[in-house]
């Protein structure tokens, strides 16, 4: 990690902040007219994918439905649910917008989701051992863990996770790492499986026996799109997500270094172990804005639609501190996290050997 | 009632009197809101400039303790400025099923064209005999003519009479000086504030307040720039939190009254019902939380 003396970091953090402060001041109907837009947007979709699904048995019709509900789960739980739980939207003071109220159409439930993911993640950004969302404790993406031979299959690992990503990240606060090293007892779990299978219940008894009991001649195409919908989101979330911590260049951090560390450290972990990709508007807008994952780690509570707006400003501040800004095309982005997670599947001799090779025939 | 409505994109709640009678809404369905520019207020300019026939705004249903003797009994009102608007509701009913009693209004304006509802109270006083209306001007002369004792004596059977205050802060204490000097006990006047609390200056020594924690049914005080968050973890509370640092919005909750500043941006908020960050928050005089 690139290493600022005290007074370095005090004028990054001021940097940014004069950044966060122009955002703030001028927050106003622009910022509530856009996600309202979103709101009425993922409405129409879901709404229009619900209704045309029981016609699914044309196929054209199918594949219109399931894309448009898909893409309805995407809306909502990237640019609605994740922003707003980050209290991007709680200046509004609007009831229905509310971080600490809202609740996604997703497996997990938002409390869970608040609790691992705006406080543990965004606190504990890629800090090994502490930021349980590097590998999410079921892929090896750093040589800070030790090899292990069940490693070797990691690859089956990622697919699975991708495809059940929902129910992948509503069971996360279980903790099962722990519960097998016998860190924590299963009990103490208790109240969070309990919720988890409230929240989880519901959203499969609404996508896998409600919608198609409610149309029962045509019930199996309901159920197929339904899968097929919440399969589009899973897919797609995972991806983006792991573009924006795990590309090649995204950083690592120990608990040694980060220990007391200042806001200005913190601005620097967040800037270096995050990594955008470019994009067309709706690549961004369908990321819930996590394309611009840099500035979603620095300024996690400004709307994301803000992002592209404010990303030069972070970038000057990165080169006039002289601090990589990690960014690529979509799909150099997702090569290089595809390469990381086969990579660190080696053993690290093997890894390494390959690593050098590589880097020779490159020479 | 409470008025909802958005301006610039942030919802905002403000407290406004009903200034028609429950007959107008009875007969036509109609309510009527009689709203002055407040110098520097948020919402009542936004509802002057911008508000236009056709827009929806929120309501909540009508509340307060600001009720008409049942069975009748003399009354006097003593108003200023805007605060004449819960009045003329009253006067409105009253005369409407024929008030039996007596009843005396003192009006008190910066200048007579600041009169509200001119022409509804001339009115009221020529249809109604009851009634006795005295309106007085205080930043006409040389020097502000306020609220004084004489303005009482003509005021027949004053210890008897049911006593309705409404208007700015000054003028409230003054009337519950007078109106004790001549006996009037305390259950016989009934205050309602109109004005919103004077607006402090952002200043180290003017942090700190009493918090009250309504679910937890808890008042604490608190001096300084300890935040909510701190106050509560000092009164045993456990509020939901994360990083301490204004970034997660884990402790994020609503704030039912007073005002808080932001510890981060310096910003002083607003004094009503609106979520702040427990971590960030320093209370600026009392503040109630629903923690």
């Amino acid at each position: 990690m690139k290493k600022l003396n005290e007074e370095q970091l005090n004028e990054l953090q001021n940097d940014l902040d004069a950044i966060r402060d122009e955002v703030l001041a001028d927050l106003g109907e622009r910022d509530a007219n856009y996600i309202r837009k979103i709101v009425r947007l993922h409405r129409t979709l879901e709404i229009g994918g619900r209704v045309m699904m029981p016609f699914g048995f044309i196929p054209p019709v199918f594949v219109a439905a399931t894309a448009s509900l898909g893409i309805a789960k995407i809306l909502e739980n990237m640019e609605i649910g994740h922003n707003v739980m980050h209290g991007q939207y709680d200046w509004m003071n609007d009831p229905s917008l509310n971080s600490q109220t809202y609740e996604w159409d997703t497996a997990c439930s938002s409390e869970s989701w608040r609790r691992t993911h705006n406080y543990e993640h965004h606190t504990y950004t890629n800090i090994i051992g502490k930021d349980r969302d590097y590998g999410y404790a079921v892929l090896r993406l750093s040589d800070d863990e030790r090899w292990k031979p069940w490693h070797s299959l990691q690859f089956i690992n990622y697919v699975l996770l991708s495809t059940l990503f929902q129910w992948g990240v509503g069971l996360h606060e279980l903790e099962t790492e722990k519960l097998t090293r016998r860190e924590i007892r299963l009990r103490d779990k208790i109240p969070f499986l309990k919720d988890f299978a409230r929240k989880g219940g519901r959203q499969a008894f609404k996508d896998y026996v409600f919608f198609p009991v409610l149309t029962l001649p045509v019930a199996p195409i309901v159920l197929a799109g339904n899968v097929g919908a919440n399969l589009i989101r899973n897919l797609w979330a995972s991806t983006v997500i792991f573009c924006g911590h795990f590309t090649q260049d995204a950083e690592t951090f120990s608990e040694e270094e980060c220990e007391g560390e200042s806001k200005g450290h913190w601005y620097l972990r967040q800037l270096t172990g995050s990594s955008n990709f470019t994009g067309g508007k709706w690549l961004h807008v369908l990321s819930g804005h996590l394309s611009y994952q840099v500035e979603h780690h620095v300024f996690p509570d400004l709307p994301a639609h803000r992002y592209p707006e404010i990303s030069k400003k972070v970038q000057a501040v990165c080169k006039k501190h002289d601090i990589p800004y990690n960014t690529g095309t979509f799909a150099k982005q997702y090569g290089t996290v595809l390469s990381r997670i086969a990579r660190y599947s080696l053993p690290d001799a093997l890894r390494t050997r390959l690593e050098g090779k590589r880097e020779l025939q490159a020479i | 009632m409470n008025i909802c409505t958005d301006v610039n994109g942030v919802r905002r709640t403000r407290t406004f009197s009903l200034s028609s009678s429950p007959l107008l809404w009875e007969i036509q369905g109609q309510i009527t809101l009689t709203i002055k520019r407040l110098p520097g207020g948020l919402v009542t300019n936004w509802m002057h400039d911008s508000l236009e026939e056709g827009d929806v705004i929120g309501l909540t249903e009508a509340f307060g303790d600001f009720q008409i003797p049942q069975p009748a009994k003399p009354v006097l009102y003593i108003a200023g400025g805007s605060g004449i608007t819960p009045i003329l509701s009253q006067l409105e009913t009253m005369a409407a099923e024929n008030y039996r009693a007596s009843v005396a209004l003192l009006y008190f304006v910066r200048t007579q064209d600041d009169v509200i509802a001119r022409e509804a109270l001339t009115a009221l006083a020529a249809r109604w005999p009851a009634l006795s209306l005295t309106i007085i001007a205080t930043h006409e002369g040389e020097a502000p003519r306020y609220l004084k004792d004489s303005d009482l004596t003509p005021v027949t059977g004053l210890k008897v009479r049911e006593v309705y205050l409404c208007g700015p802060k000054g003028l409230m204490d003054l009337a519950n000086d007078l109106l004790s000097q001549r006996g009037v006990k305390e259950q016989q006047i009934h205050s309602t504030f109109f004005a919103p609390p004077a607006q402090a200056q952002l200043n180290s020594d003017q942090l700190g307040g009493e918090v009250t924690f309504t679910t937890s049914n808890l008042k604490v005080g608190s001096e300084g720039d300890a935040n909510l968050l701190e106050i509560a973890e000092a009164a045993g509370l456990k509020p939901q939190h994360g990083c301490r640092m204004g970034i997660c919005h884990q402790c994020s909750c609503r704030k039912t009254s007073g005002t808080v500043v932001n510890r981060l941006t310096g910003k002083v908020s607003g004094p009503g019902e609106e979520t702040v960050q427990l971590c960030v928050s320093v209370p600026q005089g009392p503040v109630a939380l629903n923690v």
